[in-house]
This record gives C-alpha cells, sequence and structure tokens, in this order.
C-alpha cells in the first residue's frame, strides 16, 4: 500500500513479523538496501512489506536509526555519531545488540551494522576468554591440554 | 528464528559465522582476536581461517642471494583490489603494488610461492576444481637478469600457466601503479565467465592434473590452516620471520641457517621503517607460536609440463 502525505512523500508500510505494522517514509525505508529493492520490484503496491525476520520491538529501534539517518546530512556528522552512541546505549545489553545485529543483516542497512559490530566488539574488547563466555552464555570445550596448546600457537597474544 | 523474539531472546549462538566473523574483526588489535581463540572451538576455527586473516597476509620470498617481505592486504572499500607492498633486501626499499582481482568475494585466499602471488577463489571447490582468480609475479625478479637461476624458474611456472590452458586467462600481473591500465581489468573480468569454461578445457586440465595436483589445490586452501603458520625449518634456504609480539604491524627475519652470524632486522610495515634488532639471542628465535603465514614451496607432486 503507498498512500501520499501533505507534502508529497510516498509512504511505505512494513509489517513485523509478529503483525505490527509501521508506516514510514519511503526514504527512511529505503535506507534499507533490502526494502528498497523490494520497492523497485514493485513489490509496495499490494499492501504492506512483510518482514518475516524482524519483530517490532526490533523493527522500531531499526526505525529509528533510518529515520535520523535519512534527515541528516553530512555537516552534522559529529551530532549523528554522538546520537548513534546514545542509540546503542539504550539497546544496551548484548541480547538486543545481536537482534538489531542480525535485523540489520537482513534489512542491509550496513551503517547500522557497522555501529553494532563495532559496540559489540568493544564489549568484548578487554575481556578474558572466560568473562567473553559468561557474557554470551558460551561453553568452553577445550581440555586445559588443548587450551594450552591455543595458547603455545600464539604465545605472544597470551602475554 | 524471528529476530528479538521475546520467548527466546537471540544471543551470540544465533548469530551467522559471518556475523561473528565481522564482529571479531572490529577488534582492536590481532592481539585480541588471538586471545578470543579460546572462548571456545568454534570461536578457534573462525578466528584460525585465513578467511579472519584476509586483511593481513605477511609472506618471505627469498632465492640464493636476495629475500623479499611482502604483505598483502586489501585496502578499505576495495573488494577487487589487493594492495602489496614488497620489501627488497637487494634494493633495501619498499615498494607498493597494486594487484587488480575483479569479482573476488570475501571467500578469496592468497599465498606466496616462489615469487609468485596466487590468489585462490573457493567457489568451485564442491567439484573439485579450486579455479586461481589472480596469478602474479615479481616484476623485480625478471629484470634481475643476472639471477639467472631464478628466471629460469619464472619461465618454467609461465610455461605451466600455458599449458594449463585455462588459467592463463586469469593472470593478474603485479604491477607499479602507474602501469595498470584499464585493458588489464577487463582481461581479468573475461576470465569471471573461465568457470563456466567448455568441457573440452576441463577436460583437458584434468588430464594434465594428477589427483595428487588437485590435492594441492586444496591443501592451499583448505587443509589445516596451521600449515601456513609454520615454517618449514627442514629447508636450508630459511629466512625466518614473525611478527612483533608487541606490535603486530611489525614483521622480523634473518638468515636461519646462521642465527649467530645474521642479522636481524624489524621492520614496520606501516611506518616502512627498518632497524636492527638488538640483543638479540639466537635461540628467542623460535618460530613456533608466531603468527606468520609462510611462503610455501611449490610441491614436488605438482607434475611439469615439458
Amino acid at each position: 500500500m503507498s498512500i501520499t502525505t501533505e507534502n508529497n512523500e510516498k509512504m511505505i508500510t512494513l509489517m513485523s513479523s509478529d503483525g505490527e505494522e509501521f508506516v514510514v517514509e519511503e526514504a527512511v525505508a529505503a535506507q534499507s538496501q533490502t526494502i528498497k529493492h523490494l520497492i523497485e520490484d514493485g513489490c509496495s503496491t499490494e499492501g504492506s512489506i512483510p518482514l518475516p525476520n524482524v519483530t517490532g520491538r526490533v523493527l522500531s529501534e531499526v526505525i529509528q536509526y533510518c529515520k535520523k539517518h535519512s534527515s541528516s546530512d553530512d555537516k552534522e556528522e559529529k551530532e549523528l555519531e554522538a546520537w548513534d552512541a546514545e542509540f546503542v546505549k539504550a539497546a544496551d545489553d548484548h541480547v538486543a545488540l545481536t537482534d538489531l545485529m542480525m535485523a540489520a543483516n537482513f534489512l542491509d542497512i550496513k551503517g547500522l551494522l557497522d555501529l553494532v559490530a563495532q559496540t559489540l566488539a568493544n564489549m568484548i574488547t578487554g575481556k578474558s576468554p572466560e568473562e567473553v563466555r559468561r557474557m554470551w552464555n558460551i561453553k568452553n570445550d577445550f581440555t586445559p591440554e588443548e587450551a594450552e596448546k591455543v595458547r603455545k600457537e600464539n604465545q605472544w597474544a597470551f602475554e | 528464528m524471528a529476530v528479538g523474539n521475546s520467548r527466546t531472546p537471540s544471543s551470540i549462538h544465533d548469530l551467522d559465522d559471518s556475523l561473528l566473523i565481522e564482529i571479531l574483526q572490529r577488534l582492536p588489535s590481532l592481539k585480541y582476536a588471538i586471545q578470543c581463540q579460546l572462548v571456545s572451538k568454534h570461536w578457534y576455527s573462525l578466528i584460525s581461517t585465513p578467511f579472519f586473516l584476509r586483511d593481513v597476509v605477511v609472506g618471505l620470498m627469498w632465492d640464493e642471494k636476495n629475500f623479499k617481505v611482502v604483505r598483502i592486504h586489501q585496502p578499505d572499500g576495495f573488494e577487487s583490489w589487493f594492495a602489496a607492498e614488497v620489501f627488497s633486501s637487494e634494493t633495501k626499499q619498499w615498494r607498493e603494488l597494486k594487484i587488480s582481482c575483479p569479482h573476488l568475494g570475501r571467500t578469496n585466499v592468497d599465498t606466496l610461492e616462489d615469487g609468485f602471488l596466487r590468489i585462490w577463489e573457493l567457489e568451485d571447490y564442491q567439484s573439485g576444481k579450486s579455479s586461481a582468480k589472480g596469478k602474479t609475479y615479481d616484476e623485480e625478479e625478471e629484470e634481475e637478469e643476472e639471477e639467472n637461476e631464478e628466471e629460469e624458474e619464472v619461465e618454467e611456472e609461465e610455461e605451466e600457466d600455458e599449458e594449463e590452458g585455462e588459467k592463463v586467462e586469469g593472470e593478474g600481473e603485479i604491477e607499479e601503479e602507474e602501469e595498470m591500465e584499464e585493458g588489464e581489468v577487463e582481461e581479468e573480468e573475461d576470465y569471471g565467465g573461465a568457470n563456466s569454461d567448455s568441457d573440452e578445457v576441463e577436460e583437458h586440465r584434468r588430464g594434465q592434473w594428477s589427483f595428487k595436483s588437485e590435492a594441492y589445490w586444496r591443501d592451499v586452501v583448505y587443509d589445516d590452516d596451521r600449515l601456513w603458520r609454520q615454517l618449514n625449518f627442514d629447508h636450508p634456504k630459511l629466512y625466518a620471520l614473525y611478527l612483533d609480539p608487541n606490535d603486530e604491524h611489525t614483521v622480523c627475519f634473518a638468515d636461519y641457517d646462521y642465527p649467530a652470524l645474521s642479522l636481524v632486522y624489524s621492520c614496520n610495515l606501516r611506518s616502512k621503517e627498518m632497524k636492527l634488532v638488538e640483543g638479540f639471542q639466537p635461540n628467542e628465535f623460535f618460530l613456533e607460536g608466531a603468527f606468520l603465514l609462510p611462503l610455501r614451496q611449490r610441491p614436488s607432486t605438482i607434475p611439469r609440463f615439458f
């Protein structure tokens, strides 16, 4: 379904996996390469665009990001960076961030993918393997001997 | 599963390997990444792949008299280009080279051998044929007339390529930047379609290459990647190479034959600054555990076509 607003901006309806609908300007939705291609292929004319891999909660965050980034131009770069930092801070816990990352990947929004991947990398940085495991609930499947072998392979990195 | 499904929140386990690699590649240094190898066997496998390390391939080439250090990386935002920096012990200078390799995705691996640089694509692995997307040789070696032995080696290699037929199309010569022509690129793009080569060419190739040689193709790209990191200590003319433990951009190298006599240099691949390593102890100069990608010799099982 495409409707037009007063200022002649074409609107697109996005539907999340749990059936929530979001009406956004086409320029905002087109921040996602995936959606952009769907629009170009004419998939948006017969109703809303279904996004079966993204829930409403995550989609609303993604749309927030896209709105901000479609309305800002280059000279606001500093401000945008600060906004990005706040944005990922709000999605603080790593579970929400992995959700966002998968959504950014599926929707093909490079800026968001970069932002979230960097944030997650920053969270790993400086943590011991044990802390990383705890953070993400990863099982340590190395025997002590195997772990020692890995350490020996790249001794320099563990000193 | 759906992203952000509230009943089963997603976690790192739900991320594809490619996404996990996206995260790990953004760690501030290789050191942190290596430390993360200890998290789990899965993480170890991801961080050990040449795929993960595509930005930093360091190799060493040597002959009777001279050696060269090569660093290959993929410049940001230039998917189809590789940049190589070559240090020659003869000229004591670094040169920057550009290697054109259109259509290379993220599945490529590059390796160095006998003065050759090969860039591989893995997509044909299923059918047992890996294809070389780009192949190049160091021009310097051709220019150095007096190095007859090496000269011959280069010619041999070229003859081989002509026999291979298919591969000669895919040659991507290392070019001095200013010599890189548009035509060069197009020639390689042509090769993009060579994967669907006629059966005749494929038959020809299969006829020439024994199973062993096919295994070699896979060896290079698929074998236990730790092979890549272990220098062959039996080689009589080996120059050892390792990365400075405190700085991954610095490589150190020396003539391993006579460690007590040889000069050990360290050079920073970013600043190109080179200096003698002081207080060098031969027994410290042990490569096991160093992070490196050695020059691989062309295995003797490869048949010669003449």
